[in-house]
Protein backbone atom coordinates (compact mmCIF):
# COMPACT_ATOMS: atom_id res chain seq x y z
CA UNK A 1 0.00 0.00 0.00
CA UNK A 2 1.50 3.49 -0.94
CA UNK A 3 1.46 6.45 0.80
CA UNK A 4 2.47 9.88 -0.24
CA UNK A 5 3.29 12.32 2.61
CA UNK A 6 3.75 16.35 1.37
CA UNK A 7 4.45 18.26 4.33
CA UNK A 8 7.28 21.35 4.14
CA UNK A 9 8.51 20.39 7.93
CA UNK A 10 11.01 18.20 7.83
CA UNK A 11 10.04 16.87 12.05
CA UNK A 12 6.71 16.33 10.89
CA UNK A 13 7.08 14.75 7.73
CA UNK A 14 9.49 12.02 9.64
CA UNK A 15 6.96 11.43 12.47
CA UNK A 16 4.66 10.80 10.13
CA UNK A 17 6.91 8.70 8.03
CA UNK A 18 8.25 6.93 10.83
CA UNK A 19 4.91 5.71 12.20
CA UNK A 20 2.81 4.66 8.69
CA UNK A 21 6.26 2.58 8.24
CA UNK A 22 6.01 0.36 11.41
CA UNK A 23 2.13 -0.32 9.94
CA UNK A 24 4.42 -1.90 6.64
CA UNK A 25 3.02 1.43 4.38
CA UNK A 26 5.23 2.05 1.58
CA UNK A 27 5.96 5.64 2.27
CA UNK A 28 7.02 8.58 -0.08
CA UNK A 29 7.45 11.93 0.78
CA UNK A 30 7.72 15.18 -0.63
CA UNK A 31 8.32 18.56 0.96
CA UNK A 32 7.63 21.28 -1.63
CA UNK A 33 5.11 21.86 -4.35
CA UNK A 34 6.58 20.75 -7.31
CA UNK A 35 8.31 18.01 -6.16
CA UNK A 36 4.57 17.29 -4.98
CA UNK A 37 3.20 17.69 -8.37
CA UNK A 38 6.07 15.83 -10.44
CA UNK A 39 5.24 12.42 -7.65
CA UNK A 40 1.31 13.07 -8.01
CA UNK A 41 1.95 13.36 -11.84
CA UNK A 42 3.87 10.32 -12.04
CA UNK A 43 2.74 8.04 -9.65
CA UNK A 44 -0.37 6.27 -7.91
CA UNK A 45 -0.93 6.71 -4.60
CA UNK A 46 -3.38 4.79 -2.36
CA UNK A 47 -3.60 7.73 0.35
CA UNK A 48 -2.01 11.27 0.32
CA UNK A 49 -1.41 13.12 3.29
CA UNK A 50 -1.75 16.90 1.98
CA UNK A 51 -0.31 20.17 3.53
CA UNK A 52 -2.08 23.20 2.97
CA UNK A 53 0.69 25.81 3.36
CA UNK A 54 3.60 24.41 0.82
CA UNK A 55 6.45 26.52 -0.64
CA UNK A 56 6.08 27.06 -3.84
CA UNK A 57 2.07 26.48 -3.96
CA UNK A 58 -0.68 25.43 -2.38
CA UNK A 59 -2.07 22.21 -1.39
CA UNK A 60 -5.46 23.39 -2.55
CA UNK A 61 -4.01 23.67 -5.80
CA UNK A 62 -2.84 20.10 -6.12
CA UNK A 63 -5.74 18.73 -4.96
CA UNK A 64 -6.80 20.51 -8.22
CA UNK A 65 -4.20 19.41 -10.32
CA UNK A 66 -5.13 15.83 -9.27
CA UNK A 67 -8.84 16.06 -10.07
CA UNK A 68 -7.49 17.61 -13.48
CA UNK A 69 -5.34 14.25 -14.24
CA UNK A 70 -8.12 11.81 -13.21
CA UNK A 71 -6.79 10.71 -10.43
CA UNK A 72 -8.51 8.30 -7.86
CA UNK A 73 -6.39 8.92 -4.99
CA UNK A 74 -7.57 9.00 -1.35
CA UNK A 75 -6.90 12.51 0.20
CA UNK A 76 -6.43 13.68 3.72
CA UNK A 77 -5.57 17.05 4.10
CA UNK A 78 -3.33 17.71 6.62
CA UNK A 79 -3.36 21.32 7.79
CA UNK A 80 -2.62 23.63 10.89
CA UNK A 81 -5.35 26.01 9.44
CA UNK A 82 -8.05 24.54 10.91
CA UNK A 83 -10.82 27.19 9.59
CA UNK A 84 -14.38 26.07 7.59
CA UNK A 85 -13.71 27.79 4.38
CA UNK A 86 -10.49 25.69 3.96
CA UNK A 87 -12.12 22.45 4.78
CA UNK A 88 -15.00 22.93 3.06
CA UNK A 89 -12.86 23.91 0.24
CA UNK A 90 -10.58 20.82 0.53
CA UNK A 91 -13.88 18.65 0.60
CA UNK A 92 -14.88 19.93 -2.15
CA UNK A 93 -12.44 19.52 -4.06
CA UNK A 94 -12.42 15.72 -3.53
CA UNK A 95 -10.47 15.29 -0.47
CA UNK A 96 -11.69 12.43 1.35
CA UNK A 97 -10.69 13.89 4.85
CA UNK A 98 -9.43 17.18 6.92
CA UNK A 99 -7.41 16.68 9.87
CA UNK A 100 -6.05 19.43 11.46
CA UNK A 101 -3.04 19.48 13.64
CA UNK A 102 -1.76 18.99 16.11
CA UNK A 103 -3.38 15.25 15.57
CA UNK A 104 -2.82 11.95 17.46
CA UNK A 105 -0.48 9.41 15.87
CA UNK A 106 -3.40 6.88 16.60
CA UNK A 107 -5.83 9.18 14.58
CA UNK A 108 -4.07 9.44 11.90
CA UNK A 109 -3.94 5.68 11.26
CA UNK A 110 -7.37 5.47 11.94
CA UNK A 111 -8.12 7.92 9.02
CA UNK A 112 -5.43 6.05 6.38
CA UNK A 113 -6.95 2.92 7.95
CA UNK A 114 -10.34 4.11 6.81
CA UNK A 115 -9.43 5.82 3.15
CA UNK A 116 -7.57 2.48 2.39
CA UNK A 117 -10.16 0.17 3.53
CA UNK A 118 -12.91 2.21 1.51
CA UNK A 119 -10.44 2.28 -1.43
CA UNK A 120 -8.66 -1.01 -1.44
CA UNK A 121 -11.35 -3.43 -0.22
CA UNK A 122 -14.71 -3.09 -1.61
CA UNK A 123 -15.28 -6.40 -2.37
CA UNK A 124 -13.92 -7.37 1.38
CA UNK A 125 -16.20 -4.59 3.28
CA UNK A 126 -15.55 -6.16 6.63
CA UNK A 127 -12.34 -5.97 9.35
CA UNK A 128 -11.54 -9.60 10.54
CA UNK A 129 -9.80 -9.20 13.98
CA UNK A 130 -8.32 -12.77 15.77
CA UNK A 131 -12.23 -14.16 16.14
CA UNK A 132 -14.25 -11.19 15.75
CA UNK A 133 -15.58 -9.97 12.17
CA UNK A 134 -16.93 -6.41 12.41
CA UNK A 135 -18.68 -5.02 9.62
CA UNK A 136 -17.79 -0.81 9.85
CA UNK A 137 -20.99 0.29 7.33
CA UNK A 138 -23.67 -1.13 9.41
CA UNK A 139 -21.61 -0.96 12.78
CA UNK A 140 -21.94 -5.08 13.78
CA UNK A 141 -19.66 -6.94 15.81
CA UNK A 142 -19.97 -10.67 15.57
CA UNK A 143 -18.00 -13.55 16.96
CA UNK A 144 -18.43 -17.07 14.79
CA UNK A 145 -21.94 -17.75 16.08
CA UNK A 146 -23.53 -14.66 17.74
CA UNK A 147 -23.44 -10.75 17.70
CA UNK A 148 -22.22 -8.64 20.44
CA UNK A 149 -24.31 -5.76 21.07
CA UNK A 150 -22.26 -2.53 21.70
CA UNK A 151 -22.99 0.89 22.49
CA UNK A 152 -22.17 3.50 20.33
CA UNK A 153 -19.59 5.11 22.39
CA UNK A 154 -17.96 1.45 22.81
CA UNK A 155 -18.24 0.57 19.30
CA UNK A 156 -16.25 3.82 18.40
CA UNK A 157 -13.48 2.70 21.14
CA UNK A 158 -13.54 -1.01 19.72
CA UNK A 159 -12.51 -0.13 16.50
CA UNK A 160 -10.92 2.87 17.27
CA UNK A 161 -8.91 -0.22 18.68
CA UNK A 162 -8.72 -2.36 16.18
CA UNK A 163 -7.38 0.54 13.70
CA UNK A 164 -3.72 0.93 16.14
CA UNK A 165 -3.63 -2.72 17.09
CA UNK A 166 -0.61 -3.26 18.98
CA UNK A 167 -0.16 0.14 19.38
CA UNK A 168 -0.40 2.20 22.51
CA UNK A 169 -2.98 4.49 21.89
CA UNK A 170 -3.28 7.44 24.72
CA UNK A 171 -6.26 8.43 26.98
CA UNK A 172 -5.92 12.00 24.90
CA UNK A 173 -5.96 10.56 21.57
CA UNK A 174 -8.71 7.89 22.64
CA UNK A 175 -11.10 10.90 24.28
CA UNK A 176 -10.69 13.07 21.44
CA UNK A 177 -11.63 10.51 18.65
CA UNK A 178 -14.84 8.88 20.80
CA UNK A 179 -15.87 11.87 22.59
CA UNK A 180 -14.77 15.12 20.25
CA UNK A 181 -12.77 17.71 20.39
CA UNK A 182 -14.31 19.50 23.31
CA UNK A 183 -14.20 16.19 25.57
CA UNK A 184 -10.18 17.50 26.56
CA UNK A 185 -11.72 19.92 28.47
CA UNK A 186 -12.54 17.67 31.23
CA UNK A 187 -9.45 17.60 33.27
CA UNK A 188 -9.41 13.39 34.16
CA UNK A 189 -10.22 10.67 31.79
CA UNK A 190 -12.07 8.31 34.27
CA UNK A 191 -15.00 7.98 32.09
CA UNK A 192 -12.77 6.19 29.60
CA UNK A 193 -12.46 3.59 32.19
CA UNK A 194 -16.11 2.95 32.51
CA UNK A 195 -16.56 2.47 29.23
CA UNK A 196 -13.60 0.21 28.59
CA UNK A 197 -14.42 -1.41 30.98
CA UNK A 198 -18.01 -2.35 29.69
CA UNK A 199 -16.17 -3.25 26.39
CA UNK A 200 -13.66 -5.62 28.10
CA UNK A 201 -16.49 -8.03 30.35
CA UNK A 202 -18.68 -7.67 26.40
CA UNK A 203 -15.76 -8.92 24.71
CA UNK A 204 -14.79 -11.80 27.72
CA UNK A 205 -18.44 -12.79 27.61
CA UNK A 206 -18.51 -13.38 24.24
CA UNK A 207 -15.71 -15.08 24.13
CA UNK A 208 -13.88 -13.13 21.77
CA UNK A 209 -9.71 -13.28 21.65
CA UNK A 210 -8.96 -10.23 21.03
CA UNK A 211 -8.16 -8.37 24.52
CA UNK A 212 -7.27 -4.55 25.84
CA UNK A 213 -4.63 -3.86 28.11
CA UNK A 214 -3.86 -1.12 30.08
CA UNK A 215 -0.44 0.48 29.91
CA UNK A 216 0.70 1.90 32.89
CA UNK A 217 -1.67 4.34 33.29
CA UNK A 218 -0.88 6.12 30.00
CA UNK A 219 -3.13 4.71 27.72
CA UNK A 220 -4.70 1.32 26.51
CA UNK A 221 -3.22 -1.65 23.84
CA UNK A 222 -4.97 -4.19 22.15
CA UNK A 223 -3.46 -7.99 21.53
CA UNK A 224 -4.55 -10.38 19.47
CA UNK B 1 -33.63 63.89 29.80
CA UNK B 2 -32.81 65.04 25.80
CA UNK B 3 -30.48 68.01 25.53
CA UNK B 4 -32.40 70.03 24.52
CA UNK B 5 -35.02 69.56 27.29
CA UNK B 6 -32.26 69.79 29.51
CA UNK B 7 -31.61 73.60 28.14
CA UNK B 8 -35.29 74.10 28.02
CA UNK B 9 -35.81 73.48 31.48
CA UNK B 10 -32.89 75.87 32.74
CA UNK B 11 -34.50 78.15 31.17
CA UNK B 12 -37.59 77.58 32.15
CA UNK B 13 -36.66 77.84 35.86
CA UNK B 14 -34.19 81.21 34.76
CA UNK B 15 -37.29 82.84 33.15
CA UNK B 16 -39.57 82.15 36.53
CA UNK B 17 -36.40 83.91 38.69
CA UNK B 18 -35.67 87.01 36.25
CA UNK B 19 -39.46 87.84 35.30
CA UNK B 20 -40.50 87.65 39.25
CA UNK B 21 -37.40 90.03 40.32
CA UNK B 22 -38.16 91.84 36.87
CA UNK B 23 -42.23 91.87 38.03
CA UNK B 24 -41.48 93.84 41.38
CA UNK B 25 -38.74 96.44 40.27
CA UNK B 26 -41.53 97.17 37.04
CA UNK B 27 -44.19 97.71 39.26
CA UNK B 28 -42.84 100.25 41.80
CA UNK B 29 -41.03 101.98 38.91
CA UNK B 30 -44.09 102.34 37.55
CA UNK B 31 -46.27 103.23 40.26
CA UNK B 32 -43.65 105.87 41.28
CA UNK B 33 -44.27 106.89 37.75
CA UNK B 34 -48.17 107.50 38.38
CA UNK B 35 -47.01 108.78 41.47
CA UNK B 36 -45.34 111.54 40.03
CA UNK B 37 -47.79 112.32 37.10
CA UNK B 38 -50.73 112.25 39.83
CA UNK B 39 -48.83 114.78 42.21
CA UNK B 40 -47.89 117.28 38.65
CA UNK B 41 -51.80 117.56 38.11
CA UNK B 42 -52.74 118.26 41.76
CA UNK B 43 -50.01 120.77 41.48
CA UNK B 44 -51.02 122.58 38.76
CA UNK B 45 -54.81 122.03 39.91
CA UNK B 46 -53.92 124.20 43.15
CA UNK B 47 -52.23 126.61 41.25
CA UNK B 48 -55.20 127.35 39.20
CA UNK B 49 -57.46 126.65 42.57
CA UNK B 50 -54.82 129.85 43.96
CA UNK B 51 -55.27 131.79 40.77
CA UNK B 52 -59.16 131.68 40.62
CA UNK B 53 -59.45 132.81 44.30
CA UNK B 54 -58.24 135.91 43.60
CA UNK B 55 -60.65 136.94 41.09
CA UNK B 56 -63.72 135.04 43.43
CA UNK B 57 -63.29 135.51 47.01
CA UNK B 58 -66.47 133.12 47.84
CA UNK B 59 -64.26 130.59 47.01
CA UNK B 60 -61.87 130.94 49.99
CA UNK B 61 -64.74 129.27 52.16
CA UNK B 62 -65.24 125.73 50.89
CA UNK B 63 -64.99 122.86 53.92
CA UNK B 64 -66.94 120.35 51.73
CA UNK B 65 -65.48 118.32 48.63
CA UNK B 66 -68.80 117.74 47.14
CA UNK B 67 -68.59 118.35 43.52
CA UNK B 68 -65.58 119.89 43.82
CA UNK B 69 -61.86 118.34 43.78
CA UNK B 70 -60.85 120.86 46.68
CA UNK B 71 -61.62 122.28 49.87
CA UNK B 72 -60.05 125.55 51.08
CA UNK B 73 -60.19 126.33 54.96
CA UNK B 74 -58.81 130.03 57.15
CA UNK B 75 -56.35 128.76 59.52
CA UNK B 76 -54.30 130.55 62.20
CA UNK B 77 -50.49 131.15 61.34
CA UNK B 78 -49.07 130.12 64.15
CA UNK B 79 -50.64 126.89 63.88
CA UNK B 80 -50.27 126.46 60.17
CA UNK B 81 -47.59 129.23 58.67
CA UNK B 82 -45.18 127.20 58.83
CA UNK B 83 -46.70 124.48 56.68
CA UNK B 84 -44.91 123.30 53.50
CA UNK B 85 -46.36 121.19 51.12
CA UNK B 86 -47.18 117.53 51.71
CA UNK B 87 -48.87 114.72 49.61
CA UNK B 88 -50.54 111.52 51.28
CA UNK B 89 -52.64 108.81 50.28
CA UNK B 90 -55.69 108.21 52.18
CA UNK B 91 -59.21 106.64 51.60
CA UNK B 92 -62.41 108.31 50.33
CA UNK B 93 -65.98 107.37 49.97
CA UNK B 94 -66.58 106.76 46.14
CA UNK B 95 -70.22 107.08 45.36
CA UNK B 96 -70.19 104.74 42.52
CA UNK B 97 -68.23 101.95 43.54
CA UNK B 98 -69.87 102.51 47.15
CA UNK B 99 -66.86 102.05 49.25
CA UNK B 100 -63.47 103.63 50.25
CA UNK B 101 -61.15 104.23 47.38
CA UNK B 102 -57.79 104.99 47.70
CA UNK B 103 -57.26 109.15 46.93
CA UNK B 104 -54.26 110.91 46.78
CA UNK B 105 -54.27 114.48 48.32
CA UNK B 106 -52.26 117.56 47.64
CA UNK B 107 -52.12 119.63 51.09
CA UNK B 108 -50.53 123.10 50.68
CA UNK B 109 -51.04 126.44 53.21
CA UNK B 110 -51.13 129.71 50.88
CA UNK B 111 -51.42 133.39 51.81
CA UNK B 112 -53.96 136.02 50.83
CA UNK B 113 -54.30 139.56 52.08
CA UNK B 114 -52.52 138.57 55.58
CA UNK B 115 -54.67 135.39 56.26
CA UNK B 116 -53.87 132.09 55.80
CA UNK B 117 -55.53 129.20 54.35
CA UNK B 118 -55.38 125.50 53.76
CA UNK B 119 -56.03 124.41 50.76
CA UNK B 120 -56.37 120.32 49.44
CA UNK B 121 -56.38 119.09 46.29
CA UNK B 122 -57.81 115.53 45.92
CA UNK B 123 -57.77 113.17 42.71
CA UNK B 124 -58.62 109.66 42.62
CA UNK B 125 -55.44 107.15 42.16
CA UNK B 126 -55.06 103.89 40.46
CA UNK B 127 -56.44 100.70 42.70
CA UNK B 128 -53.22 99.11 43.85
CA UNK B 129 -54.58 95.66 43.91
CA UNK B 130 -56.70 95.89 40.53
CA UNK B 131 -52.94 97.07 39.39
CA UNK B 132 -50.70 94.28 40.96
CA UNK B 133 -53.55 91.73 39.49
CA UNK B 134 -53.41 92.35 36.30
CA UNK B 135 -49.61 92.85 36.13
CA UNK B 136 -50.06 89.71 37.41
CA UNK B 137 -51.53 88.36 34.47
CA UNK B 138 -49.97 90.22 32.13
CA UNK B 139 -46.68 88.65 33.82
CA UNK B 140 -47.79 84.95 33.27
CA UNK B 141 -48.56 85.83 29.83
CA UNK B 142 -45.03 86.67 29.25
CA UNK B 143 -44.00 83.97 30.46
CA UNK B 144 -45.97 81.93 28.51
CA UNK B 145 -45.26 83.38 24.96
CA UNK B 146 -41.22 83.36 26.22
CA UNK B 147 -41.47 79.68 27.32
CA UNK B 148 -43.14 78.76 23.88
CA UNK B 149 -41.00 80.68 21.82
CA UNK B 150 -37.59 78.68 23.89
CA UNK B 151 -39.56 75.30 22.64
CA UNK B 152 -40.00 76.67 19.50
CA UNK B 153 -36.19 78.07 18.77
CA UNK B 154 -34.81 74.91 20.08
CA UNK B 155 -37.13 72.65 18.54
CA UNK B 156 -36.50 74.32 15.04
CA UNK B 157 -33.27 76.36 15.62
CA UNK B 158 -31.08 73.93 18.05
CA UNK B 159 -32.28 70.70 16.31
CA UNK B 160 -30.83 72.08 13.33
CA UNK B 161 -27.70 73.12 15.24
CA UNK B 162 -27.18 70.39 16.52
CA UNK B 163 -27.60 67.95 13.59
CA UNK B 164 -23.83 67.00 13.07
CA UNK B 165 -24.14 66.03 16.68
CA UNK B 166 -26.84 63.73 16.82
CA UNK B 167 -25.77 62.43 13.72
CA UNK B 168 -22.91 61.30 15.17
CA UNK B 169 -24.13 59.67 18.16
CA UNK B 170 -26.42 57.81 15.63
CA UNK B 171 -23.46 56.16 14.06
CA UNK B 172 -21.78 55.92 17.11
CA UNK B 173 -24.83 53.38 18.52
CA UNK B 174 -24.67 51.14 15.11
CA UNK B 175 -20.32 51.55 15.45
CA UNK B 176 -19.34 47.74 15.61
CA UNK B 177 -15.40 47.40 15.66
CA UNK B 178 -14.94 43.66 14.12
CA UNK B 179 -17.60 44.20 11.63
CA UNK B 180 -14.78 46.87 10.07
CA UNK B 181 -17.31 50.41 9.48
CA UNK B 182 -16.21 53.63 9.37
CA UNK B 183 -18.24 56.61 10.88
CA UNK B 184 -18.49 59.23 8.51
CA UNK B 185 -19.46 62.34 9.78
CA UNK B 186 -21.85 65.24 8.38
CA UNK B 187 -19.84 67.94 7.09
CA UNK B 188 -20.66 71.13 9.47
CA UNK B 189 -19.32 74.79 9.85
CA UNK B 190 -19.35 74.33 13.80
CA UNK B 191 -15.90 73.88 14.78
CA UNK B 192 -16.35 72.35 17.82
CA UNK B 193 -18.49 69.75 16.54
CA UNK B 194 -15.70 69.50 13.40
CA UNK B 195 -13.30 68.90 15.98
CA UNK B 196 -15.60 66.13 17.79
CA UNK B 197 -16.12 64.48 14.24
CA UNK B 198 -12.15 64.53 13.68
CA UNK B 199 -11.17 62.96 17.19
CA UNK B 200 -14.07 60.43 16.57
CA UNK B 201 -12.82 59.60 13.46
CA UNK B 202 -8.99 59.14 14.17
CA UNK B 203 -10.35 57.53 17.40
CA UNK B 204 -12.42 54.72 15.29
CA UNK B 205 -9.86 54.46 13.23
CA UNK B 206 -7.30 53.66 15.51
CA UNK B 207 -8.98 51.26 17.44
CA UNK B 208 -10.08 49.36 14.29
CA UNK B 209 -6.31 49.44 13.47
CA UNK B 210 -5.22 47.89 16.55
CA UNK B 211 -7.78 45.48 17.08
CA UNK B 212 -7.63 43.90 13.29
CA UNK B 213 -3.44 43.66 14.09
CA UNK B 214 -4.41 41.66 17.34
CA UNK B 215 -6.53 39.33 15.72
CA UNK B 216 -4.09 38.59 12.96
CA UNK B 217 -1.68 38.29 15.78
CA UNK B 218 -3.63 35.83 17.66
CA UNK B 219 -5.02 33.66 14.24
CA UNK B 220 -0.76 33.73 13.13
CA UNK B 221 0.37 32.88 16.64
CA UNK B 222 -1.94 30.12 17.00
CA UNK B 223 -1.22 28.45 13.67
CA UNK B 224 2.16 28.42 14.12
CA UNK B 225 2.37 26.98 16.78
CA UNK B 226 0.01 24.29 15.52
CA UNK B 227 2.65 22.42 13.95
CA UNK B 228 5.56 22.49 17.02
CA UNK B 229 2.89 21.29 19.12
CA UNK B 230 2.06 18.85 16.53
CA UNK B 231 5.64 17.61 16.04
CA UNK B 232 6.11 17.56 19.77
CA UNK B 233 2.96 15.14 20.46
CA UNK B 234 3.79 12.87 18.22
CA UNK B 235 7.75 12.42 18.58
CA UNK B 236 6.59 11.55 22.08
CA UNK B 237 4.13 8.82 20.76
CA UNK B 238 6.13 7.51 18.87
CA UNK B 239 8.89 7.30 21.70
CA UNK B 240 5.90 5.59 24.11
CA UNK B 241 5.24 3.32 21.59
CA UNK B 242 8.89 1.96 21.59
CA UNK B 243 9.55 -0.74 23.53
CA UNK B 244 11.77 -0.56 26.57
CA UNK B 245 10.42 2.05 28.00
CA UNK B 246 9.98 1.71 32.12
CA UNK B 247 7.07 2.51 33.85
CA UNK B 248 8.17 5.36 35.56
CA UNK B 249 9.54 6.83 31.87
CA UNK B 250 6.39 5.72 30.50
CA UNK B 251 4.23 7.62 32.82
CA UNK B 252 6.59 10.98 32.77
CA UNK B 253 6.31 10.66 28.86
CA UNK B 254 2.80 10.64 29.58
CA UNK B 255 2.57 13.38 31.60
CA UNK B 256 4.38 15.69 29.35
CA UNK B 257 2.01 14.78 26.59
CA UNK B 258 -1.30 15.98 29.19
CA UNK B 259 0.80 19.26 29.29
CA UNK B 260 1.21 19.02 25.37
CA UNK B 261 -2.59 18.65 25.14
CA UNK B 262 -3.42 21.30 27.56
CA UNK B 263 -1.35 23.38 25.59
CA UNK B 264 -3.13 22.66 22.62
CA UNK B 265 -6.27 23.32 23.85
CA UNK B 266 -5.75 26.66 24.87
CA UNK B 267 -4.45 26.99 21.54
CA UNK B 268 -7.57 25.48 19.75
CA UNK B 269 -9.44 27.92 22.10
CA UNK B 270 -7.32 30.77 20.51
CA UNK B 271 -8.19 29.80 16.94
CA UNK B 272 -11.83 29.31 17.72
CA UNK B 273 -11.87 33.23 19.21
CA UNK B 274 -10.02 34.33 15.72
CA UNK B 275 -12.23 31.86 13.66
CA UNK B 276 -15.51 32.86 15.12
CA UNK B 277 -14.59 36.64 14.53
CA UNK B 278 -14.18 35.32 10.89
CA UNK B 279 -16.93 33.98 10.09
CA UNK B 280 -19.04 37.21 11.52
CA UNK B 281 -16.97 38.85 9.12
CA UNK B 282 -18.05 37.16 5.74
CA UNK B 283 -21.55 36.72 7.63
CA UNK B 284 -21.92 40.10 7.47
CA UNK B 285 -20.54 40.59 3.63
CA UNK B 286 -22.79 38.36 2.61
CA UNK B 287 -26.39 40.17 3.56
CA UNK B 288 -24.61 43.44 2.07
Amino acid sequence: MKILIIEDEPQMLDNMRKTLERERYTVETAADYTTANDKIGAYDYDCILLDITLPGGNGLELLEQLKKLGKDDGVIIVSAKDSLDDRLRGLDLGADDYLPKPFHMAELHARVRAITRRRNFEGNRFIEIGNLTIDPENRTVKTADAEIVFNRKEYDILLYMVSNKARLVTKAALAEHVWGDHIDQADSFDFIYSQIKNLRRKLADAGATIEIGAVYGVGYKLYE
Amino acid sequence: MKLLDHTTQYFALLLIVLISVWAVVFYFAMLDEVYDSLDDGLENQKELIIQETESDATLLDDTDFGINKYTIKKVSFEKDGKFRESYRDTLMYMQNEKEYEPVRILESVFEREGSYYKIKVVTSMVEVDDQIENLAVYLVGLYLVLLTSIILLNNLVLKKVWKPFYDLIGQLRGYRIESGGHIEPTLTDIEEFGLLNQSVERLTKKSRDSYVAQKQFIENAAHELQTPLAIAINKLELLLEKNGLTRPQTQEVGAVLDNLARLARLNRSLLLLSRLDNQQFTGEEATI
